[in-house]
Protein backbone atom coordinates (compact mmCIF):
# COMPACT_ATOMS: atom_id res chain seq x y z
CA UNK A 1 0.00 0.00 0.00
CA UNK A 2 1.49 3.66 -0.94
CA UNK A 3 -0.13 6.47 -0.09
CA UNK A 4 1.02 9.71 -1.17
CA UNK A 5 1.66 12.53 1.26
CA UNK A 6 -0.25 14.74 -0.37
CA UNK A 7 -3.88 12.73 -0.88
CA UNK A 8 -6.56 12.98 1.96
CA UNK A 9 -7.54 9.96 2.87
CA UNK A 10 -10.11 9.98 5.55
CA UNK A 11 -9.38 7.19 8.41
CA UNK A 12 -12.42 5.12 7.86
CA UNK A 13 -12.02 4.12 4.59
CA UNK A 14 -11.24 0.61 3.34
CA UNK A 15 -8.53 0.22 1.57
CA UNK A 16 -7.51 -2.95 0.09
CA UNK A 17 -3.82 -4.57 -0.23
CA UNK A 18 -1.32 -2.99 -2.85
CA UNK A 19 -3.22 -0.19 -3.80
CA UNK A 20 -1.33 2.79 -4.87
CA UNK A 21 -2.87 6.34 -4.15
CA UNK A 22 -1.39 9.72 -6.02
CA UNK A 23 -1.30 12.84 -5.01
CA UNK A 24 -4.30 15.06 -4.53
CA UNK A 25 -6.61 12.01 -4.31
CA UNK A 26 -9.40 12.31 -1.64
CA UNK A 27 -10.71 9.75 -0.19
CA UNK A 28 -14.01 9.89 2.14
CA UNK A 29 -15.07 7.79 4.64
CA UNK A 30 -17.04 5.26 3.76
CA UNK A 31 -15.31 4.33 0.75
CA UNK A 32 -13.55 0.87 -0.05
CA UNK A 33 -11.12 0.29 -2.62
CA UNK A 34 -10.43 -3.40 -3.75
CA UNK A 35 -6.89 -4.89 -3.67
CA UNK A 36 -4.46 -3.36 -5.94
CA UNK A 37 -6.31 -0.44 -7.59
CA UNK A 38 -4.11 2.64 -8.48
CA UNK A 39 -5.77 5.87 -8.16
CA UNK A 40 -3.41 8.53 -9.88
CA UNK A 41 -4.61 11.60 -8.92
CA UNK B 1 -13.88 9.00 -4.14
CA UNK B 2 -16.66 10.38 -2.32
CA UNK B 3 -18.55 8.70 0.32
CA UNK B 4 -20.49 5.85 -1.22
CA UNK B 5 -17.61 4.91 -3.46
CA UNK B 6 -17.05 1.01 -3.88
CA UNK B 7 -13.74 0.07 -5.99
CA UNK B 8 -13.07 -2.85 -6.90
CA UNK B 9 -9.72 -4.65 -7.61
CA UNK B 10 -7.53 -4.14 -9.60
CA UNK B 11 -8.93 -0.95 -10.97
CA UNK B 12 -6.72 1.97 -12.57
CA UNK B 13 -8.47 5.49 -11.97
CA UNK B 14 -6.71 7.84 -13.38
CA UNK B 15 -6.26 12.14 -12.58
CA UNK B 16 -9.17 14.16 -11.62
CA UNK B 17 -12.20 11.10 -12.25
CA UNK B 18 -14.86 11.63 -9.70
CA UNK B 19 -16.64 8.20 -8.42
CA UNK B 20 -19.52 8.37 -5.50
CA UNK B 21 -20.29 12.26 -6.10
CA UNK B 22 -23.88 13.03 -4.91
CA UNK B 23 -26.74 12.47 -7.88
CA UNK B 24 -27.52 15.45 -10.22
CA UNK B 25 -30.94 14.26 -9.59
CA UNK B 26 -33.65 17.30 -8.54
CA UNK B 27 -35.36 14.21 -6.30
CA UNK B 28 -32.14 13.42 -4.46
CA UNK B 29 -32.78 14.25 -0.48
CA UNK B 30 -29.22 12.92 0.86
CA UNK B 31 -30.28 9.53 1.37
CA UNK B 32 -26.77 6.82 1.92
CA UNK B 33 -26.17 5.60 -1.70
CA UNK B 34 -23.46 3.95 -3.36
CA UNK B 35 -21.36 4.19 -6.98
CA UNK B 36 -19.67 0.82 -7.33
CA UNK B 37 -17.26 -0.41 -9.96
CA UNK B 38 -16.31 -3.86 -10.70
CA UNK B 39 -12.99 -5.52 -10.94
CA UNK B 40 -10.49 -4.70 -13.90
CA UNK B 41 -12.04 -1.56 -14.59
CA UNK B 42 -9.80 1.36 -15.52
CA UNK B 43 -11.95 5.14 -15.25
CA UNK B 44 -9.92 7.60 -17.10
CA UNK B 45 -9.27 11.23 -16.66
CA UNK B 46 -12.11 13.48 -15.57
CA UNK B 47 -14.53 10.78 -15.47
CA UNK B 48 -17.93 11.36 -12.98
CA UNK B 49 -20.10 8.75 -11.38
CA UNK B 50 -22.39 9.63 -9.35
CA UNK B 51 -24.03 7.30 -6.57
CA UNK B 52 -27.48 6.31 -6.75
CA UNK B 53 -30.77 8.12 -5.59
CA UNK B 54 -33.87 6.10 -3.30
CA UNK B 55 -34.62 4.60 -6.98
CA UNK B 56 -31.99 2.27 -6.96
CA UNK B 57 -29.81 2.92 -3.74
CA UNK B 58 -26.55 2.20 -6.33
CA UNK B 59 -25.10 3.11 -9.55
CA UNK B 60 -22.95 0.10 -10.86
CA UNK B 61 -20.09 -0.04 -13.21
CA UNK B 62 -18.97 -3.76 -13.95
CA UNK B 63 -15.89 -5.78 -14.25
CA UNK B 64 -13.41 -5.29 -16.72
CA UNK B 65 -15.00 -1.95 -18.32
CA UNK B 66 -12.98 0.76 -19.79
CA UNK B 67 -14.71 4.48 -19.61
CA UNK B 68 -12.59 6.95 -20.96
CA UNK B 69 -12.07 10.19 -20.53
CA UNK B 70 -14.68 12.93 -19.93
CA UNK B 71 -17.23 10.54 -19.50
CA UNK B 72 -20.62 10.44 -17.05
CA UNK B 73 -22.53 7.98 -15.83
CA UNK B 74 -25.52 9.36 -13.38
CA UNK B 75 -27.30 8.35 -10.75
CA UNK B 76 -29.02 4.64 -10.86
CA UNK B 77 -27.30 3.35 -14.28
CA UNK B 78 -26.21 -0.24 -14.69
CA UNK B 79 -22.80 -0.70 -16.57
CA UNK B 80 -22.36 -4.14 -17.71
CA UNK B 81 -19.49 -6.17 -17.60
CA UNK B 82 -16.73 -5.24 -20.44
CA UNK B 83 -18.37 -2.10 -21.72
CA UNK B 84 -16.44 0.77 -23.58
CA UNK B 85 -17.68 4.16 -23.44
CA UNK B 86 -15.35 5.78 -26.10
CA UNK B 87 -14.71 9.91 -24.60
CA UNK B 88 -17.54 12.06 -23.27
CA UNK B 89 -19.97 9.53 -23.77
CA UNK B 90 -22.70 10.79 -21.12
CA UNK B 91 -25.19 8.64 -19.90
CA UNK B 92 -28.41 10.16 -18.11
CA UNK B 93 -29.81 8.72 -14.90
CA UNK B 94 -31.12 5.09 -15.14
CA UNK B 95 -29.82 4.27 -18.28
CA UNK B 96 -28.66 -0.08 -18.09
CA UNK B 97 -26.05 -0.54 -20.62
CA UNK B 98 -25.68 -4.44 -21.12
CA UNK B 99 -22.66 -6.23 -21.36
CA UNK B 100 -20.48 -5.71 -23.87
CA UNK B 101 -21.81 -2.71 -25.23
CA UNK B 102 -19.61 -0.27 -27.17
CA UNK B 103 -21.11 3.41 -27.02
CA UNK B 104 -19.10 5.94 -29.03
CA UNK B 105 -17.68 8.90 -28.85
CA UNK B 106 -19.77 12.02 -27.51
CA UNK B 107 -22.96 9.93 -27.25
CA UNK B 108 -25.37 11.22 -25.15
CA UNK B 109 -27.55 8.68 -24.16
CA UNK B 110 -31.25 9.59 -23.14
CA UNK B 111 -32.62 8.43 -19.14
CA UNK B 112 -34.18 5.13 -18.84
CA UNK B 113 -32.90 4.45 -21.70
CA UNK B 114 -31.56 0.18 -22.21
CA UNK B 115 -28.98 -0.29 -24.48
CA UNK B 116 -28.89 -4.10 -24.91
CA UNK B 117 -25.73 -6.65 -25.05
CA UNK B 118 -23.31 -6.39 -27.64
CA UNK B 119 -24.53 -3.01 -29.20
CA UNK B 120 -22.27 -0.89 -30.98
CA UNK B 121 -23.30 3.05 -30.97
CA UNK B 122 -22.55 5.60 -33.39
CA UNK B 123 -19.98 8.35 -31.96
CA UNK B 124 -21.97 11.63 -31.30
CA UNK B 125 -25.33 9.37 -31.25
CA UNK B 126 -28.39 11.17 -29.70
CA UNK B 127 -29.88 7.87 -28.02
CA UNK B 128 -33.19 8.54 -27.24
CA UNK B 129 -35.08 4.92 -27.82
CA UNK B 130 -34.03 1.66 -26.09
CA UNK B 131 -31.08 -0.37 -28.40
CA UNK B 132 -31.85 -4.14 -28.62
CA UNK B 133 -29.11 -6.38 -28.15
CA UNK B 134 -26.60 -7.73 -30.71
CA UNK B 135 -27.02 -4.30 -32.90
CA UNK B 136 -25.82 -1.28 -34.69
CA UNK B 137 -27.51 2.07 -34.01
CA UNK B 138 -26.97 5.11 -35.76
CA UNK B 139 -28.40 8.58 -37.29
CA UNK B 140 -30.18 11.26 -36.40
CA UNK B 141 -33.15 10.19 -35.10
CA UNK B 142 -31.11 7.61 -34.05
CA UNK B 143 -32.25 4.23 -35.97
CA UNK B 144 -31.50 0.44 -36.80
CA UNK B 145 -28.28 -0.23 -38.10
CA UNK B 146 -28.10 -4.03 -38.61
CA UNK B 147 -26.40 -6.70 -36.16
CA UNK B 148 -23.57 -6.26 -35.31
CA UNK B 149 -21.64 -8.65 -36.65
CA UNK B 150 -18.55 -7.45 -36.47
CA UNK B 151 -18.32 -7.46 -33.00
CA UNK B 152 -20.02 -10.78 -32.51
CA UNK B 153 -17.33 -12.74 -34.69
CA UNK B 154 -14.76 -10.78 -32.94
CA UNK B 155 -15.82 -11.95 -29.14
CA UNK B 156 -16.31 -15.78 -30.84
CA UNK B 157 -19.82 -15.97 -31.94
CA UNK B 158 -19.91 -18.34 -34.52
CA UNK B 159 -21.63 -17.63 -37.87
CA UNK B 160 -24.46 -20.12 -37.34
CA UNK B 161 -25.27 -17.81 -34.19
CA UNK B 162 -24.73 -14.63 -35.96
CA UNK B 163 -27.37 -15.88 -38.30
CA UNK B 164 -29.82 -17.04 -35.85
CA UNK B 165 -29.39 -13.26 -34.48
CA UNK B 166 -30.07 -11.50 -37.88
CA UNK B 167 -33.05 -14.19 -38.64
CA UNK B 168 -34.76 -12.69 -35.40
CA UNK B 169 -34.31 -8.81 -37.20
CA UNK B 170 -35.40 -10.14 -40.39
CA UNK B 171 -38.50 -11.33 -37.71
CA UNK B 172 -39.02 -7.71 -35.79
CA UNK B 173 -38.27 -5.28 -38.62
CA UNK B 174 -38.63 -6.72 -42.08
CA UNK B 175 -41.77 -8.99 -41.48
CA UNK B 176 -44.19 -5.56 -41.68
CA UNK B 177 -46.12 -6.35 -37.96
CA UNK B 178 -46.03 -4.43 -35.67
CA UNK B 179 -43.65 -4.88 -33.09
CA UNK B 180 -45.38 -6.85 -30.25
CA UNK B 181 -46.61 -9.34 -33.56
CA UNK B 182 -43.36 -10.12 -34.93
CA UNK B 183 -42.14 -11.19 -31.33
CA UNK B 184 -44.64 -14.30 -31.96
CA UNK B 185 -43.47 -14.53 -35.44
CA UNK B 186 -39.47 -14.75 -33.40
CA UNK B 187 -40.95 -16.58 -30.69
CA UNK B 188 -41.48 -19.57 -33.86
CA UNK B 189 -37.69 -19.18 -34.86
CA UNK B 190 -35.42 -22.19 -33.48
CA UNK B 191 -34.99 -21.67 -29.70
CA UNK B 192 -31.70 -20.02 -28.79
CA UNK B 193 -30.40 -18.01 -25.86
CA UNK B 194 -29.56 -15.07 -28.53
CA UNK B 195 -33.10 -14.91 -29.61
CA UNK B 196 -34.67 -15.16 -26.11
CA UNK B 197 -32.31 -12.37 -24.79
CA UNK B 198 -33.71 -10.32 -28.02
CA UNK B 199 -37.64 -11.17 -26.97
CA UNK B 200 -37.13 -10.99 -23.78
CA UNK B 201 -35.25 -7.16 -24.29
CA UNK B 202 -37.73 -5.78 -26.82
CA UNK B 203 -41.09 -7.18 -24.60
CA UNK B 204 -39.47 -5.31 -21.65
CA UNK B 205 -39.05 -1.89 -23.42
CA UNK B 206 -40.60 0.78 -21.98
CA UNK B 207 -39.16 3.57 -24.45
CA UNK B 208 -39.56 1.04 -27.47
CA UNK B 209 -36.47 -0.09 -29.54
CA UNK B 210 -34.93 2.00 -32.69
CA UNK B 211 -36.81 2.03 -35.78
CA UNK B 212 -34.62 1.14 -39.23
CA UNK B 213 -33.96 4.26 -41.15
Amino acid sequence: MAIHQFAVVHPDAKLGENVIIGPFVTIDANVEIGDGTVIDS
Amino acid sequence: MRIGARIGKNCHIHANAVVGDIPQDLKFQGEDTVAIIGDNTVIREFVTIHRGTASKGKTVVGNNCLIMAYCHVAHDCVVGDHVIMSNSAQLAGEVVAGYWAIIGGGALVHQFTQIGCHVMIQGGALVNKDIPPYCMAARYPIAYEGVNKVGLHRRGYTSEQIDAIADVYRAIYDSGLNVTQSLDEAAKLPASPERDVIIDFVRASKRGIVRKP
